[in-house]
């Protein structure tokens, strides 16, 4: 079955899967950009370290943790790390360029929203870059990874063998 | 790395994570039989979806409001018992394949419907758990009974 969605054919969904999550990660980004005063995911952090508690929390106090005690005290470099890497997310995915990487990097963000209490598109957009994972080379068929990772593969395969 | 990761030593690593998260699910099931009622829970995902930049999205929300809470009763009785049944099908490594993808889908929903918790935890864990068969279920009944099922449709 897998063979079979991995075709050229059911290519085409995979492109065209890719480039709807890869526009919204492109925008996400874009938008935290160029927010007038910068990004700053402190207050967004603080509110998620509030849902920690209560009966029904949202947040796992494991996770409540890790952002009190990094994440907030990091948040300069969160501020950076996040609009940025949204954006290039959404380029590569896009380009279909280091398309795997693009998708590794959108769904470990996807992963650590949802772990923060945010919902919203973030179980659609993780469910859908792990099925473009799993779709492998199937994934960038149309996009430009297609030319490059052969090439990128017989170079560092020279490089060794050289070495 | 593959063979590593699906290796009999790996194997029981994953029957560990197997069991753990099928107690999670017994556990959440257990206490919601008898004495269940999402009904509050999506009213107030509803209630949320139009502020906080739409927190749920407009298409769950719409699913919620016109099947989900229109149905409730049958819900009321799915929900705990599946979350048993996916449970028990998990600890005991029986039906895994199964346990484990109605048990992503729930998760997926209960995100969908704005509940986070320990929910992407377990929704990851199942995902990857997918992956690994037939190692997940290598220490469970699954390893005995897939091979006698799949004799047995072959049969036919």
């Amino acid at each position: 079955m897998l063979k079979t969605l991995r075709n050229d054919k059911w290519a085409i969904l995979w492109a065209v899967v890719r480039l709807y999550v890869g526009y919204q990660w492109l925008t996400a980004g874009w938008g935290k950009i160029t927010r007038e005063g910068g990004f700053d995911a402190s207050g967004f952090l603080k509110g998620a370290i509030g849902k920690a508690g209560g009966d029904h929390p949202s947040v796992s106090g494991w996770y409540a943790s890790f952002l009190e005690g990094f994440a907030l005290p990091n948040a300069g470099l969160f501020n950076i790390l996040i609009p940025w890497g949204e954006f290039l997310a959404g380029l590569g995915l896009i380009l279909g360029l280091f398309t795997t990487y693009a998708l590794i990097g959108a769904a470990f963000m996807n992963l650590n929203f949802m772990l923060a209490g945010t919902t919203s598109t973030n179980p659609q957009l993780y469910t859908l870059a792990i099925i473009l994972l799993v779709m492998g080379s199937a994934s960038y068929r149309y996009g430009l990874d297609y030319y490059v990772m052969p090439k990128l593969r017989s170079k560092l395969k020279k490089d060794s063998m050289s070495a | 790395m593959r063979d590593i990761l699906q290796g009999n030593k790996a194997a029981i690593f994953w029957a560990i994570i197997r069991v753990m998260i099928g107690w999670q699910w017994l556990v959440s099931g257990w206490h919601k039989i008898g004495n269940f009622n999402a009904s509050g829970f999506i009213s107030d995902s509803i209630k949320s979806g139009g502020q906080t930049n739409y927190l749920i999205l407009q298409w769950y929300e719409a699913f919620l409001e016109n099947f989900v809470l229109n149905n409730i009763e049958v819900f009321n009785i799915l929900i705990p018992w599946g979350e048993l049944l996916v449970g028990l099908g998990l600890i005991l490594g029986m039906f895994s394949t199964a346990a484990l993808l109605a048990g992503a889908f729930m998760n997926l929903n209960f995100m969908l419907a704005g509940a986070t918790d320990i929910n992407p935890i377990l929704y990851t864990i199942e995902i990857i758990l997918l992956f690994m068969r037939p190692v997940t279920y290598r220490y469970g009944f699954d390893y005995y009974i897939t091979p006698k099922l799949k004799e047995m449709f072959s049969k036919k």
